[in-house]
């Protein structure tokens, strides 16, 4: 069952006006050797991630933080629209350490600058 | 217990290749105190989602119509010595209240455990065919900490059974002294 928690909708912003960064890979493992190339074989799939910067008024502010605590409780995988693909995928946050889900800084009156990472679930 | 010999001309050439999309991956079959009711199936790679919910979802791979259940694990496959007997350790990184109570209360005897290798090409396929069968373990003893949970696996060691099994010695019979 696919997850039915979206993104907040629009007004809220719904692609990263401040940036966007994407890591994609694979977990692969290398192993040198004493002569020639290196061996490399693959291990398994590696969830890419997603640098998203938003620039949010102060009520935008308050409706993310209230997604973040209350609707993914900081856990829950929710849909949102790849900037890239322009297809809906399943993603989560990944926590900066000590529990900080994105940090706001003050750009304007009314303005804030937010980023965060996701990471998407293969 | 396998050899070489028995592996798939894909696992062969994987193995000795300098590039290869093939990843082994191994299957951990716990049973239960009977020996022969399953408890869990454990898988240390997937490349599926074999179930999901609204609020979590359960990755793994499907083989010969089983689902196994991806948790991480490092396992120290067994040498072949000379004596034939060979320990073989599966640590688990994942130390939850619920899984200290089963290993306390449930693990209370031997406990059989089949390991088996195979092998994904990166697709959601099913591994059907096993690469090599690491079958006779016994779960021996059960350690854990705040990290890590590690099961070290024994086989029977034959080589310190009685033979014959009961002898006439005044211990056995002592109606006859």
């Amino acid at each position: 069952m696919a997850t039915n928690i979206y993104w907040p909708s629009a007004p809220f912003p719904q692609v990263p006006q401040k940036g966007f960064t994407e890591s994609v890979g694979v977990n692969v493992l290398r192993s040198p050797m004493d002569i020639g190339p290196a061996k490399m074989r693959r291990r398994g799939a590696r969830p890419s991630t997603l640098n998203v910067a938003f620039i949010l008024t102060s009520a935008q502010a308050a409706t993310l933080e209230t997604f973040v605590k209350t609707t993914l409780l900081g856990t829950k995988r929710f849909n949102f629209l790849h900037p890239r693909t322009s297809s809906t995928v399943e993603v989560r946050i990944i926590p900066q350490g000590d529990g900080e889900f994105y940090k706001l800084t003050y750009i304007a009156p009314g303005y804030w600058q937010t980023d965060l990472v996701f990471e998407v679930l293969p | 217990m396998s050899r070489l010999s028995t592996l798939s001309a894909t696992a062969i050439r994987a193995m000795f290749s300098s590039e290869t999309e093939q990843a082994v991956v191994m299957l951990l079959t716990i049973y239960g105190l009977d020996g022969t009711s399953v408890v869990i199936r454990l898988a240390d790679n997937f490349n599926k989602r074999i179930s999901e919910t609204e609020t979590e979802i359960v990755y793994g791979v499907r083989s010969r119509g089983n689902d196994y259940v991806f948790l991480p694990m490092e396992i120290s496959l067994p040498s072949e010595t000379e004596d034939g007997n060979s320990n073989c350790n599966i640590r688990f990184n994942f130390v939850t209240p619920e899984a200290i109570q089963i290993i306390r209360e449930q693990l209370t005897g031997p406990v059989k455990v089949l390991l088996e290798l195979v092998l994904t090409d990166g697709t959601n396929a099913d591994l059907n065919t096993v690469e090599a069968t690491f079958s006779g373990f016994y779960i021996t003893s059960a350690s854990y900490n705040a990290e890590s949970i590690t099961l070290t696996l024994g086989m029977i060691n034959y080589n310190t059974e009685p033979f014959p099994a009961y002898n006439f010695t005044p211990r056995n019979f002592p109606g006859l002294f």
